[in-house]
């Protein structure tokens, strides 16, 4: 039923051409070369550290790996990252 | 970031959170709708953030849900700093010290310029103004306005023409012109007397030229009185004849006509010398009194008003200081009789002619032709015989 319910937003979004972080609650993140990312819609904070920033977003994680991470803002559903950033991972679950 | 400044205004302070992943406190805290930035992660076990002043109770409610403890690191901002500024006594006595003291520099007088004047009537008028209070180094809310000032100094300093009194931030510039007594010259160009009046010629006394006009004639405005040219009758070119300033006086008969009217009944006000002083505040639309509260019971009053202002440096205060007067003032009604109306009417008039006639001129004679009373009034047309010189000079236009 999930699955059936997920095809379908996939197909709304792309005959419409609507912006898929809305419709598909996806994570959106803005990278500033790699001293800045601002990630958006993300669900939860899990880890964060001088060298590392796991968050939970819409089915699975995103983990960004670095140097001298500084958490600039913090509001709601926005984080905006500041540092040394080296590395962007998905983790699918 | 953006926010940062505004932030900086309603105050912010950094929290430390210890306990296991503290960063999920601050997590919590973007749930709860807690703003919070520069966010650092000192150890294993402690974080270091930011948060708004005014998100504090909120905080305290996220707190009570978690078992993390939240210690407060520092205090940034206005309202913390301002807080801080008062445990700094001598700092705060020595503002406004200094702020008190640039306010009452820039309410003394520190220039008198006064230009346009000899040396001689220049030291008059400082020492005028000096008695005025307007000498350097006083207070400028002791001196009154630059109109007064000048009134005041046109009567007292009988040699002044005009005096202009500017004042000019914390300077007054004074711009006077001096009566220079000229030596009328005698007018030596050649002219007839001629008739300003209709009147009957009572008295001819010429001193030069010739006369045209015997006593008893009737004359009116603009008729040669006394001719410049001598013999006129016996010389026929004119072209030989040297035309003299006529001179002399040639008093005649004028008659005035007028009318007065005095009504019956008489209301005015008159001053009972009682008054009362009231001082305000003025600022901007509000007037605050700060000396004598009650309105005193008068019935019927006048009032003066005298404003101040006060500067600071260049710029006018929005505040000044109001002195009001109240003179408490009597009606008065008077009913007149018609006797007492008509002396009144007939005073008037003669009030009325002794400006429109020269000093010299002579009244002779006084008649009311006319006298009624209408709707509360007493209305009088008077007539007038009045002795007066009606001779005027006037210039033979030459090379005609």
């Amino acid at each position: 039923m999930k699955k059936i319910k997920e095809k379908f937003m996939t197909a709304f979004t792309r005959t419409f051409d609507l912006p898929s972080e809305v419709t598909l609650e996806l994570p959106r993140i803005t990278m500033v070369g790699s001293i800045h990312a601002y990630i958006e819609n993300h669900q939860g904070l899990i880890i964060f550290t001088s060298t590392e920033l796991l968050l939970k977003v819409h089915r699975g994680h995103v983990r960004i790996k670095g140097k001298g991470f500084v958490l600039k803002t913090m509001i709601d559903k926005d984080i905006l990252l500041e540092g040394d950033i080296k590395d962007v991972t998905f983790e699918q679950s | 970031m953006f926010f940062k400044r505004k932030n900086w205004l309603s105050g912010y302070i950094t929290i430390e959170i210890k306990g296991q992943y503290p960063e999920r406190f601050f997590d919590l805290c973007a749930k709860y709708d807690i703003p919070s930035w520069d966010i650092k992660k000192m150890g294993e076990t402690s974080a270091l953030g930011k948060i708004k002043l005014s998100d504090l109770p909120k905080l305290r409610i996220v707190k009570r849900k978690t078992i993390y403890k939240v210690y407060f690191k520092g205090k940034n901002g206005l309202p913390f700093f301002l807080r801080h500024l008062t445990f700094q006594k001598p700092l705060l006595i020595g503002f406004f010290v200094a702020t008190a003291v640039i306010f009452f520099l820039s309410n003394i007088v520190w220039r008198i310029d006064v230009s346009g004047l000899d040396e001689e009537i220049e030291t008059k008028v400082i020492q005028q103004l000096e008695e005025y209070g307007v000498e350097e180094g006083n207070f400028q809310w002791n001196v009154g306005s630059p109109a007064s000032i000048q009134k005041q100094l046109l009567t007292d300093v009988p040699e002044l023409l005009w005096i202009g009194v500017k004042k000019n931030g914390s300077a007054f510039h004074l711009e006077g012109v001096e009566k220079t007594i000229v030596e009328k010259e005698e007018e030596e160009t050649a002219g007839h007397l001629v008739a300003t009046k209709e009147g009957v010629i009572e008295d001819l006394f010429i001193s030069r030229g010739q006369p045209l006009v015997r006593i008893n004639d009737v004359v009116y405005p603009g008729d040669i009185l006394v001719s410049a040219y001598l013999n006129e009758s016996e010389e026929d070119d004119e072209e030989e004849r040297n035309p003299v300033a006529a001179e002399g006086e040639v008093i005649a008969k004028v008659w005035y006509k007028s009318e007065v009217t005095v009504p019956l009944d008489n209301q005015y006000h008159v001053l009972n010398g009682k008054s009362e002083q009231k001082h305000y505040l003025h600022a901007s639309k509000y007037l605050i009194p700060i000396w004598n509260f009650d309105n005193p019971e008068y019935k019927h009053y006048q009032v003066d008003v005298e404003e101040k202002n006060f500067y600071f440096l260049k710029w006018k205060l929005p505040i000044s200081y109001i002195n009001q007067t109240i003179y408490e003032a009597e009606l008065k009604e008077e009913q007149l009789s018609e006797e007492k109306a008509k002396k009144i009417a007939l005073e008037q008039g003669k009030r009325q002619l002794m400006r429109e006639i020269p000093h010299d001129a002579e009244i002779t004679d006084e008649k009311v032709l006319h006298e009624s009373v209408e709707s509360g009034k007493v209305k009088l047309t008077l007539y007038y015989t009045v002795l007066e010189n009606i001779a005027k000079k006037q210039p033979i236009t030459q090379g005609d």
